[in-house]
């Protein structure tokens, strides 16, 4: 309990950092600008179950008039899952969160913190976990709340939208695991963003275009890029499955998201490891 | 009970080609306050850091109040002020506190009575409200002593208390070390301030290059030496070539001569020599040696043994 609570006084504190470096308070102004867009852009008018009219700024979007509100609704709100929920949560968290290891580990910062009665194990999941706190609070809040003016917009509570929330959270822990490993070992920011970044990146471009890259790279090369595949947090197949999940739609199965639960607990397990045995 | 003790302790930087630590043996008895001396460099922060956890020893190991330093339960007793600490700016003076505090698992209404108490021992019960980004550098070493303060520590390490520290506010330091004392605690201060360290601390250990060269007492190093000033109403060369013979060491400067003497018989020599000489004698003062001089001067011998 008293181990529990030293924890937790460590998470409140990195939940109070991000306040100050008005990071969370960002992020959460970006989500209710996301909400603002959808209460003013989106402009439904359902007559008897079916869509009178959909415009999103003015524009039609109805392609194909004999269309249902159910499966118009499901269209949009998987759309709108992966590219705002999915794709925006975890572009805004890894900048509200990308500071944190390396401002923990700043001179004279440290010091203090290993000076008291926590392991470096527990300082470290406390700070972790802080950064969890304020990502799942936003994606909540941006997920959340978008579901919620959609559904009254359009008078349809379509609540496998709500898987995006889990999903998001899920695939940042993933990233999270690699962005606090680089911020541990080069105690940068920016470092931590790019490398971020460039693995969102890699999955992409790999892994939808697999088969291409087998044709073209000789194996040596293709076998170290599919390695790296299976290091990284699986970003782009995350998505998909939050895609299929929020459309209701078959998907391959859930070795995306177990395989990069591993590499994410061993890049982590590596980060304590690290951490542990470091000198300040 | 003995606060600190290390035995052969040593750390080596850049794959053992830096040499920050060598073979420190140090025992420190509990409930006094402790100097640790020397050059930038010397070893003394290493040293601090070594005991905390901060750093991970190259050989060697060292107890706290007799239990190893990798005791995390340990840590409940210890309170530490680091040199250049940098707390989260936007935090208040209090929240400074109470947040710290919480991380050593206090209890919410000790916390809260310390706080309380602290900020007042430390001069900064009105600026508790006030974010630390708006103190003074002297103002934040106060608070960080507070802090170190918050879980009620038995030992307390402080890495220089009083850098950026005014005069006033060095002595109100000083006030706090002292009365933690009297509570039966220790301290073991970092200080390049050595006539602070002079004024309150009981003993010194002094390392350069990372060994330890001395430790001791600090009446030891200021205790009066062999060396006297007598004040004389006048010097002739006649006189002082009688002087010799019972002086190691002697320097004029008009009318006083310095001597350094091997034993009070020679002082009682050379006093006797005078008067049958008609001297008249104002003066035999002792010469106290100031920490500062002994000092350089265990160094000084330490780069000629070298």
């Amino acid at each position: 309990m008293k181990l529990l609570s030293k924890i937790f006084a460590y998470t409140a504190l990195t939940f109070r950092e991000s306040l100050a470096k008005k990071t969370f308070v960002v992020f959460f102004l970006l989500s209710t600008i996301n909400h603002i867009f959808f209460l003013l852009a989106l402009d439904v008018d359902v007559v008897d179950g079916a869509f009178a009219m959909v415009q999103i700024f003015g524009e039609d979007l109805r392609t194909n008039k004999a269309i249902d509100l159910q499966e118009m609704i499901i269209v949009v709100e998987s759309f709108i899952a992966v590219f705002f929920g999915f794709c925006g949560g975890i572009f805004f968290s890894i900048f509200a969160t990308a500071s944190l290891v390396p401002s923990m580990l700043e001179k004279g910062n440290i010091e203090v913190l290993i000076s008291k009665p926590l392991s470096r194990a527990q300082l470290f999941i406390g700070r972790y976990l802080g950064a969890q706190s304020i990502m799942v609070l936003n994606i909540i809040y941006l997920i959340g709340g978008s579901w919620l003016i959609l559904s009254i917009k359009t008078g349809v509570w379509y609540f496998a939208y709500l898987y995006a929330i889990p999903m998001v959270i899920v695939s940042f822990v993933f990233m999270y695991s690699l962005m606090a490993l680089v911020g541990l070992v080069s105690r940068s920011t920016g470092v931590t963003i790019m490398i971020a970044y460039s693995a969102i990146l890699f999955s992409a471009v790999f892994t939808p275009n697999k088969d291409r890259f087998y044709a073209l790279l000789s194996k040596k090369i293709y076998y170290f890029l599919e390695s790296i595949y299976h290091v990284l947090p699986k970003t782009y197949d995350m998505g998909f499955i939050t895609f299929s999940l929020v459309g209701g739609k078959p998907f391959d199965g859930w070795t995306a998201l177990w395989t990069s639960a591993i590499a994410a607990t061993v890049m982590l397990a590596v980060s304590i490891g690290i951490f542990s045995k470091k000198d300040f | 009970m003995l606060a600190l003790d290390t035995q052969n302790l040593t750390k080596r930087f850049n794959r053992g080609k830096i040499i920050a630590l060598e073979d420190v043996t140090l025992s420190v008895e509990e409930g006094i306050i402790f100097g640790l001396l020397g050059p930038n460099g010397a070893g003394k922060t290493t040293l601090i850091k070594i005991v905390l956890g901060i750093l991970f020893p190259t050989s060697g190991s060292a107890k706290l109040l007799e239990r190893p330093i990798n005791d995390i339960r340990i840590k409940e007793k210890i309170g530490y002020l680091p040199e250049n600490h940098r707390y989260p700016d936007f935090l208040k003076g209090g929240e400074v506190l109470d947040y710290f505090a919480r991380l050593s698992a206090v209890g919410k209404s000790r916390r809260e009575r310390n706080k309380t108490e602290l900020l007042k021992l430390v001069n900064l019960e009105k600026w508790a409200n006030t974010r630390i980004k708006k103190y003074s550098k002297g103002m934040q070493q106060r608070l960080g002593l507070a802090q170190a303060m918050m879980n009620d520590p038995d030992i307390l390490f402080l890495d220089e208390p009083t850098d950026g520290v005014d005069p006033i506010g060095r002595k109100e330091i000083r006030e706090v070390l002292l009365h933690f004392k009297e509570e039966g605690k220790t301290i073991f201060l970092n200080s390049h301030l050595l006539s602070e360290v002079e004024m309150i601390c009981d003993e010194v250990a002094i390392l350069d290059k990372g060994r330890l060269i001395r430790h001791c007492t600090v009446k030891e190093l200021t205790s009066p030496s062999k060396t006297f000033r007598i004040q004389t109403s006048k010097v002739t060369k006649t006189l002082l070539a009688g002087l010799k013979p019972h002086t190691i060491e002697m320097d004029q400067q008009n009318s006083s001569i310095q001597v350094t003497v091997a034993s009070q018989k020679n002082l009682n020599a050379i006093i006797d020599h005078l008067r049958k000489n008609d001297i008249d004698i104002k003066g035999v003062v002792p010469h106290k040696q100031s920490l500062e001089e002994s000092f350089i001067e265990i160094l000084k011998k330490d780069i000629v043994e070298e």
